[in-house]
């Protein structure tokens, strides 16, 4: 199986490097295409720009505080796309409280996770994705 | 001001049909009839002229029934004296001629009553007056005509006058009505305008702290996560000291975040009441169970269980009470293994819950400001908590229109009431 292309649209450093490590720590075989403002993830999945050869993610890790346009605006432009919206979607937040969201943007099939507090958090939740993408790409 | 020129007219008018009549007697009838209509114009152009005149009894606020009536007599009176002072000029003819201003006066100065009281008695004392001077057989031949145009002439000037009477009333009313309404409309404004400053600045309020809460946990999360990787990555390579710096700093985190969390959640339960759905308070305290399921096994505690009702209320947050407040009970336990009830009950007729431990109970003194936001009553290390618990309780409470409180003595353990609205609640 080829290495699962993973587009994680965060800007926060401190997060990324958590996954990061959690990804590496994992074994599970990916390539990590980050993307750090709402901006930058629309150009990336409307291949757009300087993203206009980007290669299609086989999974959708987006962060809902993005700057420049946040992560409700990157879900409302790119649902309508019937590629983007057929890609596994995760969405990662601070808190418990935006699970609305995914109702909201009519993603039944989305996923809501709460950003882990510490980093043994942080690899159960690759782990958990890891699960999560195989239960995927066997349907 | 107008009225008044009328009356002079009118008055006038009567006077000079006297003198025309004594003059030419062929003139009786005509004359007659012309100071009548005189008469009648001059009420009807006070009427046109907006009102009575200032003098009038209606103006005067608050005037006695009788002052009116004794008026309308005085004038007859005056009226009679008149007459008689023409008696030898006119006999008994034009018998009427100094009652019609008589009659007008006292019309327009209390209305129909006193105007009317004023015809018949002016009506009485002129056929007291023919008889008197002419006798028996006189009284009997009397003139027909001239009475009946009297007493005509005094109901329609009566019946005018009462009119004006009834239109300067229902204008007075009108007038405190509108004055009324004014002033209810300017109260209405003010209050409209504080509840909507209120609503605003509460509505500010919430967001501000749920604004605060979230993008306080951003930060948070990190001084964590890296705090704790240090710890884990780097324990026992540093001297005891550090490893100890860095528990600390882990267990700030955790307490931070615990708050924030409940911060959050304190405020996002929102003020306004809403109408809520009829639901099983069985289930909720399943839902509270199952979350608690870990502290209850650890603690070994026994719960009792009675039957418990369904109410009007938010699922989530009737679990979220039960939680809390069972949670609280695990806490602040005494030696005793814990033994909980979870119960409800009719007290002074509301479907009144309780959550009855029998932990460690508090110095009822306290029993109020357990209930204020970050309050706390033990020192940090006896038992772990945000001291939002309760306030989160009150606050889900007082949402459902409902009101909590606690029943608790040093060593005896507590027992925490609460109802909801009560009005929609109904025994399973």
């Amino acid at each position: 199986m080829s290495a699962t292309e993973i587009l994680l649209a965060e800007d926060n450093p401190g997060d990324v490097m958590l996954l990061e490590d959690a990804l590496e720590q994992s074994g599970w075989e990916h390539r990590l295409h980050l993307v750090r403002d709402g901006a930058e993830a629309l150009d990336y999945l409307l291949r757009r720009g300087a993203h206009a050869q980007a290669i299609r993610p086989d999974l959708i890790l987006l962060d809902l505080n993005l700057p420049i346009r946040n992560g409700r605006e990157v879900l409302a432009e790119t649902r309508t796309d019937p590629e983007v919206a057929a890609i596994p979607l995760v969405i990662l937040s601070g808190s418990e409280w935006e699970q609305g969201v995914l109702k909201e943007y009519g993603l039944p099939g989305g996923h809501y996770l709460v950003k882990p507090m510490n980093f043994r958090g942080y690899r159960e939740m690759v782990s958990n994705l890891e699960r999560l993408w195989r239960n995927l790409a066997r349907v | 001001m107008l009225a008044i020129v009328f009356l002079l007219l009118g008055t006038l008018a009567s006077a000079g049909q006297a003198v025309l009549a004594g003059a030419w007697p062929w003139l009786g009838p005509l004359a007659q009839g012309a100071g009548i209509a005189c008469l009648v114009a001059s009420v009807r152009g006070a009427a046109r002229a907006k009102g009575l005149p200032s003098w009038s009894l209606a103006r005067q606020k608050g005037h006695p029934v009788w002052l009116a009536y004794l008026l309308a007599c005085s004038l007859v009176l005056v009226s009679l004296s008149l007459r008689l002072a023409l008696q030898s000029l006119l006999g008994t003819t034009h018998l009427y001629i100094t009652f019609y201003p008589a009659v007008m006066l006292a019309a327009l100065a209390g209305g129909f009553g006193p105007g009317l009281l004023a015809t018949l008695l002016s009506v009485l004392l002129a056929q007291g007056l023919v008889f008197a001077t002419a006798g028996q057989a006189a009284l009997q031949a009397g003139d027909g005509v001239a009475l009946c145009l009297f007493l005509g002439a005094g109901w329609m000037v009566a019946a005018s006058t009462d009119r004006m009477h009834r239109a300067l009333a229902r204008a007075g009313d009108a007038e405190a009505r509108a004055q009324g309404a004014v002033e209810l409309e300017r109260a209405q404004e003010v209050l409209r305008r504080t509840v909507a400053e209120l609503v605003r600045s509460n509505e500010e309020l919430e967001r501000f702290a749920y604004v605060a809460s979230h993008d306080l946990q951003e930060p948070l999360r990190m001084v964590n996560a890296y705090v704790g990787l240090l710890g884990s990555r780097y324990q026992g390579q540093l001297d005891g000291k550090a490893d100890q710096y860095i528990a600390f700093a882990v267990e700030g985190a955790e307490r931070m975040q615990g708050l924030i969390h409940d911060l959050l959640a304190y405020s996002r339960l929102g003020s306004q009441a809403h109408r809520f759905p009829l639901i099983s308070a069985e289930d909720a305290l399943d839902v509270a169970l199952a979350s608690l399921r870990s502290v209850f096994e650890a603690s070994g505690a026994r719960l009792v269980r009675d039957p418990l009702p369904r109410v009007a209320a938010d699922a989530g947050q009737l679990a979220q009470v039960f939680q809390n407040l069972l949670g609280n009970a695990l806490k602040y336990r005494s030696e005793r293994p814990p033994l909980l009830r979870v119960g409800c009950r009719e007290h002074h007729g509301l479907q009144t819950f309780f959550v009855k431990d029998n932990g460690i109970g508090m110095d009822p003194q306290y029993s109020q400001r357990i209930f204020e936001i970050f309050q706390r009553l033990t020192i940090r290390d006896t038992c772990a908590g945000t001291g939002m618990g309760l306030s989160i309780c009150k606050k889900i409470v007082e949402r459902h229109g409902g009101r909590i409180w606690v029943e608790t003595s040093p060593g005896e353990g507590s027992t925490f009431f609460f109802t909801l609205n009560d009005a929609t609640g109904s025994p399973a």
